[in-house]
């Protein structure tokens, strides 16, 4: 089923007469449940993509909606509430609020929705006890690991159950060990929570965890590819054996 | 890939026989890699003749006696040796894709980006198929499984790159005038690159 | 609906612990950001609080002492025949008994050995003891009560043993009168402890009446009720009974006084306001500056889901946080300033005021207003930038650090500017009330200008510095521009202090020049004999006819002019002073300023009728003109006297007064007291010896103190110089708010370039440089500060001398040379010490970590 999907979506930068199109015309439609990753060179406009699914940033022309509301049409204070409730980020610089702890990192979608406090922060503790950062509630981020401080975040957009996640380079700025990390436990998030996932990167390894890949040229989707699982572990078992013995 | 230094390694913690060999290989190297037992066998003999292993006979009741090897000075010291060389990786230039892409570009029943797209979509899939088996392999039992697991992401990872690299250059491939064989005079002919000029 | 604002709560406390971590997190700037506000609020709760104080204590001595139901005083405060008033008391329904009593309160000379111990002030309270009895019983521990035909006697309370040991019943002990010094024996003391502040001295009538030269008048009427009877009723029918000119339970309430006091006072709470001003100045950059600073912080929120209100909400907390911290320092400094206030005051109350140890009343309205001020400072500063926080877009979280936009100033901001300034000027110009309008309008029209002027004035300024900063000047200038808002919000802050100096230095040129020309009228005589206290004479003990007429007899003396003093109020209640003066002789020993004709056509008017002087202060008070006639409430009853024209001299030109005849004052008020003499000698007198012979005269009226005129206007001269010295002194206190500005602007310019220093460093600039380049941005915010300060300080110091002069201060305006110059050197100075620290941590910078600094 269908949860987000876009119509001609177009997003054009600069004025008039120098128009630089950043997405042209794109047509996606997300699955319920699904990890999809959008690839492309920079500036392919990929990122924009995400910004107009999560309702960050406004489309020149088409639509995007989620499940049945669409987002352009709603003023600034509903897609405030939907960013709090419906959507959650994660962004390749954390973008944690110094000041706070992780926990109420965590809490404050929930918080600004006007959950009481310490129901809010018993729900960030929860959230931060699936990111593996249980014994970690109480620290600052700049007490934190990079790769702690984007499980955080990522803690961050799981605790209000999102109908999206939307994760922009959440590795860019880590270590491969780092980057494995906080992708597997993207990948967790959806085999194990449900959670539908769309997530820009450059790096294949991080792709290659997503159920389906979209690549992104010049603001056009220029290919589309499902990954299906072939069963064919034996196949690369042996495979790899030969490279070995080669 | 040296099945010799392998027993050799294997021998040097402890003398063994042949069979035991043959299923700890196995097990410490990786444990989908099947070392079938008679090469084993055939390498043990190899390493006896060029006196870096030998063996003593061991008495059984009721089988044939064994023969357990262990290491000489002289296999400890090709195993040191080989241990201390650097192993050389083949550059596997001019591979079947490559060969595959270089004459797509010069016009035919499929474009360059579609044989492109093409491959990328078998180096994701199997780099989504990887990626899933070394999400179910676990670093602290099988550390080599994921180790090899992790070599094959990379160089997955580096075909897809290139890929990448690929597709962003095709403008400069389309503009690509493949060289033409020149007659020559005399001699065999020689690859030599084009002149514009002379197009 | 209770779910809604509990969740509403929730987000509230979120923020207010963001806020405060933040601010913690920045303490430094939080600091200075909160010091314009704690100084502001501090001098406004520190004026309310010592004012009422000093009310309450100058009121405190007014109300009854004897335990009377009700006690009956004069509107004017002034004594009267006790007759008819104790007739129409007695015969109200309800009133079981009456006295009369004639009382003041007093201080003693603090010359020569006190009679009295360490009693420095006294109540003198003249009893008839026959009808006294039936209104109040005392309890007497010691001796007996009054009795009646006593004379020399006297009935002190029992607290008087811890000021005065030796007295003892039997004993004998000396007090000042208006006939000399005179003996009274202790015949009872009392067993109430008595106000140690002002003890009660119990005399007879007779006794008081001639003490104060008041034969045969009373003050006050106790009143005692039958039993049972309803207060409130009888106290109307009294009332009814007695008329309009008297009032029962209060007398006047020195607001003459006060309103002297009011006039110094007032200038705190233009400092204040000023300084709250400046805080709202710094608050508003620094916010702008956060917000800025901020942007990811705030783009990420806003990805997360909140709305721009809740964004507006997170920096107006944070605003409001830093306005509770700086109100509630400034409420604890304001308390204790005003702790200062009164204990300074104390010290000369028993020199100068005579009234006793004040002590501080703590009024809550007084708090809540000064910390409803600092709150609601703090409130409209952070709200700008809170509403520009709100509009930040989600995205900003996303987006790498880009460099601060060039703003563009605004070209309204030059024109409404300029708009401003000239209706200020034009206000000005009118020279009336409006001036001091037009002072602040001028100001404001300055600030609102200055961002458009940011960049011409650079521009202008910046080949000045190339003389010192060659290669750096033109860096500096371009550093500036780019931020011309901040720049201009910068040497607003600094104008404001500039032009608070400016402003004082010319006023404080023209306050003296007044004072002078003051001076000079009062102090033309040769020796003068000044009572305890030339600011309040209602507990001044003058003296009689005797005193004058034995300095006339001296050989050496030609002339004796004399001041002789009384309370009224007009028909509407408003409290006058009135002085009487021999027309005649006065004008041989002083004069006035008079604002139209001559003195001597002033002191001709005096001769006749009933006519009076105003001061220009009490003409614009009780609002009445040249030629008026008006209504007195003397101790006669109402009297109607005639406006004759406007003199001051120096001892009235800060209250309202009025000056009438000794004649007219013995007769409506009946004071015959001199509270003050001017005397001329012959001309080959000799001064010294003249002045020895005086003073021997005076061991018997202790209460005056005899000073060669020459000397005493010298001696007078230094003490109002100290007390525009302090003012100076506010000046500068005001001035630390500015620097503060200063340091903040330039140490958030150098944070924000942060970078760019460090490419600059690592392409080769020196530490120098650096250091050199931000030395130069202050000087130009310096100059340019000074600059404003210099044009706003003197607009406003003529908008408020002009000001002045309409309630009746006319003073020459002077252009504050000395204080422009000092205005300018110390801009400069302020801009050069505020570099310091931002400037070392500039050229302080690690460049690898600058460069990566985002």
């Amino acid at each position: 089923m269908s949860i987000v999907h876009t119509e001609s979506l177009t997003k054009v930068y600069g004025d008039v007469s120098q128009p630089i199109p950043a997405v042209r015309d794109v047509n996606l439609t997300v699955e319920e449940g699904e990890f999809l990753a959008i690839m492309g060179p920079s500036g392919s406009g990929k990122s924009t993509l995400l910004y107009m699914l999560g309702g960050l940033d406004k489309p020149t022309s088409g639509k995007v909606w989620l499940r049945d509301s669409e987002l352009s049409a709603l003023n600034d204070d509903a897609l405030s509430r939907m960013r709090r409730t419906e959507f959650g980020f994660v962004f390749q610089f954390f973008n944690l609020i110094p000041v706070l702890t992780a926990q109420e990192n965590v809490a404050i979608p929930l918080i600004l929705d006007g959950v009481p406090r310490a129901r809010a922060l018993k729900q960030a503790d929860d959230a931060l006890a699936r990111v593996g950062l249980a014994d970690r509630t109480m620290h600052r981020p700049t007490e934190l690991s990079g790769g702690q401080q984007q499980r955080v975040a990522l803690a961050r957009a799981l605790v209000t159950t999102p109908a999206v996640i939307l994760a922009d380079e959440p590795t860019g700025n880590l270590d491969s060990r780092s980057s494995d990390d906080v992708v597997q436990m993207l990948r967790r998030a959806v085999d194990e929570w449900k959670q539908t996932l769309v997530l820009v990167t450059h790096d294949s390894r991080v792709a290659a965890f997503a159920d389906r890949i979209i690549f992104l040229k010049d603001g056009k989707i220029v290919d589309d590819n499902r990954l299906k699982g072939r069963g064919n572990a034996d196949q690369i078992r042996e495979q790899l054996s030969k490279m070995v013995l080669s | 890939m040296s099945v010799k230094h392998a027993l050799l390694a294997l021998l040097y913690h402890h003398p063994q026989h042949g069979y035991e060999l043959g299923r700890q290989i196995n097990a410490v190297v990786n444990t989908e890699w099947d070392v079938k037992l008679g090469q084993v066998a055939s390498t043990l003999a190899r390493l006896k003749d060029a006196n870096l292993v030998d063996y003593e006979v061991e008495p059984t009741d009721d089988a044939p006696d064994r023969k357990v090897y262990f290491i000489t000075d002289e296999g400890r010291r090709e195993l040191e040796s080989w241990y201390l060389t650097p192993e050389v990786r083949e550059y596997r230039l001019g591979d079947a894709f490559y060969i595959k892409l270089v004459l797509s570009l010069l016009g035919g029943p499929v474009s360059p980006e579609q044989v492109l797209i093409t491959q990328r979509r078998e180096l994701f899939q199997q780099l989504h198929e990887v990626t899933e088996l070394l999400r179910q392999a676990d670093a602290r039992t099988q550390l080599p499984w994921v180790l090899l697991l992790e070599s094959a992401t990379m160089h997955l990872d580096a075909d897809l790159r290139w890929i990448e690299m690929c597709e962003a250059r095709l403008n400069d491939l389309k503009h690509y005038d493949p060289p033409q064989p020149t007659p020559k005079p005399r001699g065999r002919p020689r690859r030599k690159l084009a002149q514009p000029s002379e197009s | 609906m209770t779910a809604q604002s509990s969740n509403f709560g929730s987000t509230v406390w979120q923020m207010t612990l963001m806020g405060l971590r933040y601010l913690n997190g920045r303490r430094l700037r939080t600091a200075l950001t909160t010091v314009a506000i704690v100084f502001g609020v501090a001098m406004i709760f520190a004026i309310n609080l010592a004012l009422p104080s000093m009310q309450e204590a100058f009121q405190q001595t007014i109300t009854s002492f004897t335990g009377a139901d009700l006690s009956v005083t004069s509107v004017s405060g002034e004594s009267f025949p006790p007759a008819a008033v104790l007739e129409q008391i007695s015969s109200v329904d309800q009133v079981k008994a009456v006295t009369g009593i004639l009382h003041r309160q007093f201080s003693l000379p603090t010359l020569g050995e006190s009679s009295l111990g360490d009693t420095t002030q006294i109540d003198l309270v003249g009893v008839d003891p026959a009808s006294m009895e039936n209104v109040h019983q005392f309890v007497i521990s010691d001796g007996r009560f009054l009795e009646p035909g006593d004379s020399g006697k006297a009935v002190l309370p029992a607290g008087i043993a811890e000021l005065a040991p030796q007295l003892g019943v039997g004993t004998t002990f000396p007090l000042i009168t208006a006939g000399g010094l005179k003996f009274y024996t202790v015949v009872g003391l009392l067993a109430e402890q008595g106000d140690l502040a002002a003890p009660e001295i119990y005399v007879s009538l007779a006794d008081a009446q001639a003490a104060f030269n008041q034969p045969g008048l009373i003050n006050t009427v106790e009143v005692l009720l039958e039993p049972g009877a309803n207060r409130e009723a009888a106290a109307a029918d009294i009332q009814q009974a007695v008329g309009a000119g008297f009032t029962l339970d209060q007398g006047s309430n020195d607001s003459n006084t006060l309103a002297a006091m009011q006039v110094g006072f007032a200038m705190f709470d233009v400092l204040g306001m000023l300084a709250l001003f400046l805080g709202a100045f710094l608050i508003f950059n620094t916010f702008r500056t956060v917000v800025v600073e901020r942007r990811h912080d705030l783009g990420m929120l806003r990805a997360v889901g909140a709305t721009r209100r809740q964004i507006t909400l997170l920096i107006v907390i944070e605003s409001l946080i830093q306005g509770l911290i700086g109100t509630a320092i400034g409420l604890l400094i304001g308390y204790l300033m005003a702790q200062g206030m009164i204990s300074v005051i104390n010290v000369y109350a028993t020199d100068f005021f005579h009234r006793g140890s004040l002590s501080l009343q703590f009024s809550l309205s007084g708090l809540l207003g000064a910390a409803a001020i600092g709150l609601a400072t703090a409130l409209i500063a952070g709200y700008w930038p809170a509403r520009a926080a709100g509009k930040t877009a989600p995205l900003e979280a996303l987006r790498p650090a880009t460099p601060a936009n060039i703003q563009r100033a605004a070209r309204w901001s030059l024109i409404v500017g300029i708009g401003i300034m000239l209706l200020a000027v034009l206000l000005l110009l009118t020279g009336n009330q409006g001036a001091a309008g037009g002072a602040v309008l001028f100001l404001m029209g300055m600030v609102v200008t200055a961002p458009a002027l940011v960049i011409p004035v650079a521009r202008l300024i910046s080949p000045l510095l190339s003389f010192g900063f060659a290669r750096e000047g033109d860096i500096a200038r371009s550093n500036l521009v780019r931020q011309p808002g901040r720049a201009a919000i910068t040497a607003s802050t600094l104008m404001i202090g500039l032009a608070t100096l400016v402003m004082i230095a010319a006023m404080v040129l023209s306050f003296a020049s007044l004072i002078n020309s003051l001076a000079d009228v009062n102090f033309s005589s040769d020796l003068i004999l000044l009572p305890q206290s030339i600011a309040v004479y209602d507990n001044v003990i003058g003296a009689d006819e005797n005193l004058a007429n034995r300095v006339r007899a001296l050989p050496e003396v030609q002339d004796v002019g004399t001041m002789r003093y009384a309370s009224a109020a007009t028909a509407d209640g408003q409290a006058l002073q009135v002085m009487g003066i021999d027309p005649n002789e006065y004008s041989k020993v002083a004069s006035f300023t008079v604002n139209e004709g001559s003195p001597d056509a002033a002191f001709a008017a005096l001769g006749s009728g009933r006519n009076a002087l105003f001061t220009a202060i009490a003409l614009s008070t009780v609002g009445l003109k040249v030629g008026d006639d008006f209504m007195l409430q003397t101790a006669e009853g109402p009297q109607t006297y005639h406006v004759a024209g406007i003199a001051n001299d120096l001892f009235t030109f800060k209250i309202a007064a009025i000056f009438i005849s000794q004649t007219n004052l013995a007769a409506d008020f009946h004071k015959t007291e001199d509270i003050m003499l001017m005397i001329n000698l012959a001309p080959d007198a000799d001064k010294q010896a003249a002045l020895v012979d005086i003073q021997t005269i005076l061991t018997d009226y202790p209460q005056f103190t005899a000073h060669l005129t020459g000397e005493y206007r010298d001696e007078l001269a230094n003490v109002t110089s100290g007390a525009l010295i302090l003012m100076y002194g506010l000046a500068f206190l005001i001035l630390i708010p500015a620097a503060l500005g200063l340091l903040n602007t330039l140490t958030i310019n150098v944070l924000e370039r942060t970078r760019e220093i460090g490419v600059v460093r690592a392409v080769g600039g020196s530490r120098t440089q650096v250091r050199r380049v931000v030395t130069a941005e202050a000087l130009l915010l310096g100059i340019f500060g000074a600059a404003m300060g210099v044009l706003a300080g003197v607009a406003m110091s003529y908008g408020f001398i002009a000001a002045f002069g309409t309630v009746g201060w006319e003073m020459p305006y002077f252009f504050p040379v000395a204080g422009i110059i000092a205005a300018v050197i110390v801009g400069v100075l302020l801009a050069l010490f505020a570099a310091v620290l931002p400037a070392r941590n500039a050229a302080r910078l690690d460049i690898i970590r600058a460069l990566q600094y985002e």
